[in-house]
């Protein structure tokens, strides 16, 4: 099985959106760390992640959200997560991600939520 | 290869120049199968019995005693004129059968009868008919026998009648005609020779010796052997350990010629033996890797070539070495009988009936004794070398065992014990040079191609070219060069490979295999080997993992207030990595509940534990149950894993119980503790509490569907009623069923807890 994966990023008021597409697993995993990596060093750490073209994730992807955002949060960033499939939305849910991001229904709500709290309370 | 090239180039020399010498049917003549059928069904015409539309199946065997007579004393003319090959030829319809046997001339030797056989009375008395049939079986030999002896049958109303020709002089071969009829017709007729001390009253057309004796014991032996094995395969197939679509079929194949056997009546007895043959090949390769852990790599191959998916190198090589080591194999014993040790000693290939077959090619891969080799190669021997920590000792006992064993494969007909003795050593030390070098696969390639390659030339010698015997063998070539060539291609992309400083690359890689499989089995033993045993209720478990080694494990605990603990976890990723996290959590939480019977706590110290360690990238999600069995409480929290299905039996409700919970090793901040939540459940007679991994809701089919949550809630329901074990395999059967044959892309872990009394 081929699982296609892609990342398209764009740039929507000074924030960084990673827009994921197909399957996010252990094989295509390696890639979205380095994006989010290559956003980290740059000094862009308010990111976006925008999942509505992402039809799967596994535990591999989810470890790519966890492994960066102690880091970016203590350089004053934050990743908020907009856009899930209600199937990926409880692949979050279940591993109560809900509690440690910030998750939105779309890119204006992961905007405004950024007005309001630029970086999630935990 | 240089070796196996020049062990061809050998054996194929010496093959050429020893063959014509040390095999008697070299003198034999022997004729088409289908003039002998024709000429069957006019000797049965003969006798009264038109069989013209009657169906034919023939079965040639060969007089030992007096073929080795024939070649210890070869200016006998009297026992050239006499032949030791034989053809016996079945007639039959509707459930009536006669028999016709002809020698290696064509001149016919045997006759029966169907049974209560009335034939046409052409002669007045049971004398005229005795005498016509023996003038018939007699030929121009007639009158060198002796005037006839009658006797009176068991039955008052059959006659027995018996013509003796003696050895003339400087013969040892005796003749002897007998003739039984009934009502002055001929039921059987039968023209025999015997020679030296062969036994006259013995009326099997082969002669008992020490290779029944041989082939007695190793019949026994393996297919004893081979028969628990096939148990044990059947097992795995139903407890769905293995997966393998082909031998189903291959069964399927069996038992629809089978059938067909049974039903139409049809003669496909070669065939069937083939396909049984490959069907318990096939268990036998499969259970083989399972079991024989250190000798694994050796099996790699040979299972690779089972599933039809010979690819690799190293197939190749085994098939390539296989192929070229055959015409040494097929020489030797040619060699020991040439040797001049063993005076008047010749060779009679084990496939030498293949003169008289329908199907050349399969009754030799059906007659090459691959379970021999499969038995003492890849079960035999991996066994004793553990069993035995000595080399010279355990050579000891090999050699000897060996030769005695290979013996039987050889069949160098001598008067002396020894002759078979040195060619089975012979043969044994070829066959250990090719597993040592190669693997299994080269080995029984070695043996099939050997006797492809005889059968080939006896079969040339007579005039008759069997295409079949040399497709098979170029078949083999072509596989062997093609998987050699792709798996090079393989190989050159590989940096590993390519680098010429990592020499013996393959064996390293095959080395590692057997480290996995030895990695597994530790994993496996890891787990709690059966589940604790609590009055009222049943528990089962289950942990299967994608890989070699999986990142799910299951585990029950004893808590230090008498409870009892209950708990799934599945580290993230896969493989060895998520492996290694499987073992600190188990070992966590084996150590923390030794202190704590409190769950939430439990959860939160293994929390800690594991983000000091796992560097954020791994994380752990678990669901623990604390279990009060008297109380019926059962107390769960989850940590960021999949909700535990409890199926409330009585009021045939099913709830996916939810609390709130991080995944473990995320992050140990206050969240953590805030975030998880304790579900108490009350528990009543007929409850199912079902903890499982997300390998079951993720299981993905061939259409890319995922089994999900409500299949697996409609497969706990429809377990009501049965205990732990039973609603495990009932719902794992779900799973696999809904896959299809689509290997599981992630572990899958479940463990039931049934309420109700165990029996």
């Amino acid at each position: 099985m081929a699982n296609p994966f892609s990342i398209h990023k764009s740039e929507e008021q000074g924030l960084v959106v990673l827009s994921l597409e197909g399957y996010l697993d252990a094989h295509t995993a390696p890639e979205f760390e380095k994006a989010v990596e290559t956003e980290y060093e740059a000094g862009r750490v308010r990111l976006v992640v925008e999942c509505s073209r992402l039809t799967y994730i596994s535990s591999a992807g989810l470890g790519v959200f966890m492994s960066f955002i102690d880091e970016i949060r203590g350089a004053g960033g934050d990743i908020k997560i907009c856009g899930l499939a209600p199937k990926v939305f409880q692949v979050f849910d279940i591993l109560g991600f809900s509690a440690l991001f910030d998750i939105v229904p779309d890119l204006p709500a992961a905007v405004q939520r950024y007005e309001d709290a630029p970086v999630k309370e935990t | 290869m240089r070796v196996p090239l020049i062990a061809g180039l050998v054996g194929a020399g010496l093959l050429l120049a020893l063959f014509g010498k040390y095999w008697p049917a070299t003198s034999w003549t022997v004729l088409p199968r289908a003039e002998l059928v024709a000429k069957a069904k006019l000797v049965s015409a003969h006798f009264g019995l038109d069989a013209s539309d009657w169906k034919a199946s023939t079965s040639p065997s060969i007089y030992q005693s007096l073929a080795h007579y024939q070649q210890a004393n070869p200016n006998d003319a009297n026992a050239r004129a006499v032949s030791p090959l034989s053809l016996r030829i079945k007639l039959s319809k509707n459930g009536k059968t006669a028999e016709v046997g002809f020698d290696s001339a064509g001149l016919p030797v045997y006759w029966r009868a169907p049974e209560e056989f009335k034939g046409q009375q052409k002669f007045p008395s049971d004398d005229a008919a005795a005498d016509a049939a023996f003038r018939y079986m007699a030929g121009p030999q007639a009158a060198n026998f002796e005037a006839r002896e009658r006797s009176m049958g068991d039955e008052d109303r059959e006659e027995d009648y018996t013509w003796n020709m003696p050895a003339p002089p400087h013969s040892d071969v005796r003749q002897r005609i007998k003739v039984v009829t009934q009502k002055a017709v001929v039921q059987t007729a039968e023209r025999k020779a015997y020679a030296g001390s062969g036994d006259e009253d013995s009326d099997t057309g082969d002669d008992a010796g020490y290779w029944d004796v041989f082939s007695g014991i190793y019949g026994l032996l393996c297919s004893g052997g081979a028969v628990i094995i096939i148990g044990i395969y059947v097992l795995w197939l139903v407890r769905r350990t293995v997966n393998h679509k082909f031998p189903i079929r291959m069964a399927g194949v069996c038992l629809a010629i089978m059938i067909a056997r049974v039903v139409g009546d049809w003669d496909f007895g070669t065939l069937f033996t083939a396909f049984f043959t490959g069907a318990m090949f096939v268990c036998l390769t499969a259970v083989g890797r399972g079991i024989s852990v250190t000798a694994r790599p050796k099996w790699m191959s040979l299972e690779q070539t089972c599933l039809l998916a010979p690819v690799g190198k190293s197939t190749g090589e085994s098939l390539l070495a296989g192929l070229l080591f055959s015409p040494l194999l097929a020489a030797l014993p040619f060699l020991v009988a040439a040797c001049g040790l063993f005076h008047s000693s010749w060779v009679l290939p084990h496939n030498a009936e293949v003169l008289y077959s329908r199907w050349p090619m399969l009754d030799t891969v059906n007659a090459a004794k691959f379970a021999y080799l499969l038995g003492f190669f890849g079960f035999g021997m991996p066994a004793f070398a553990r069993m035995i920590r000595k080399r010279w000792l355990r050579w000891m006992i090999v050699l000897p065992v060996g030769a005695l064993f290979f013996a039987d494969m050889t069949r160098v007909i001598s008067g002396a014990i020894g002759a078979p003795l040195t060619a089975g050593a012979a043969t044994m030390a070829v066959l250990w040079y090719v597993y040592a070098h190669f693997d299994l696969l080269a080995v029984l390639t070695v043996q099939v191609s050997s006797a492809l390659l005889l059968s080939g030339i006896m079969l040339g010698q007579k005039g008759q070219i069997s295409w079949g015997i040399f497709i098979v063998l170029a078949v083999l070539a072509v596989v062997a060069w093609w998987c050699r060539k792709r798996g090079e291609a393989v190989a050159e992309g590989d940096p590993l490979a390519a680098n010429p400083a990592i020499s013996g690359f393959r064996a390293e890689r095959e080395k590692l295999k057997a480290e996995f499989s030895l990695a597994r089995r530790a994993q496996q033993d890891m787990l709690p080997q059966t589940p604790p045993e609590i009055p009222g209720y049943t528990i089962a478990a289950s942990c299967t993992p994608s890989l070699e080694v999986g990142g799910d494990l299951y585990d029950f605990l004893k808590l230090p207030d008498g409870r009892i603990g209950i708990g799934v976890a599945d580290v993230s990723g896969k493989g060895v990595p998520a492996a290694l996290y499987m073992t600190l959590t188990k070992g966590l939480l084996a150590s923390v509940s030794r202190d704590s019977s409190n769950v939430s706590q439990v959860v939160e110290e293994v929390n800690r534990h594991l983000h000091s360690v796992t560097r954020k990238k791994v994380f752990v999600t678990m669901a623990l149950g604390f279990l009060d069995a008297e109380k019926r409480v059962l107390e769960c929290v989850r940590a960021g894993h999949n909700p535990v299905v409890w199926r409330q039996t009585a009021k045939e409700a099913t709830t996916l119980v939810a609390p709130g919970g991080l995944g473990l090793g995320i992050t140990a901040g206050r969240v953590f503790g805030t975030q998880l939540k304790v579900a108490e459940m009350a528990l009543e007679d007929g409850d199912a509490v079902v903890f499982y991994s997300d390998g079951i809701p993720e299981a993905m089919n061939k259409d890319l569907e995922q089994f999900g949550e409500e299949r697996l809630v409609s497969a706990v329901e429809r377990t009501d009623r049965m205990d732990a074990a039973a609603a495990r395999d009932s719902i794992l059967g779900a799973v696999h069923d809904f896959l299809d044959g689509v290997h599981q892309q992630d572990d899958i872990t479940l463990v039931v807890l049934r309420v109700g009394s165990s029996n």
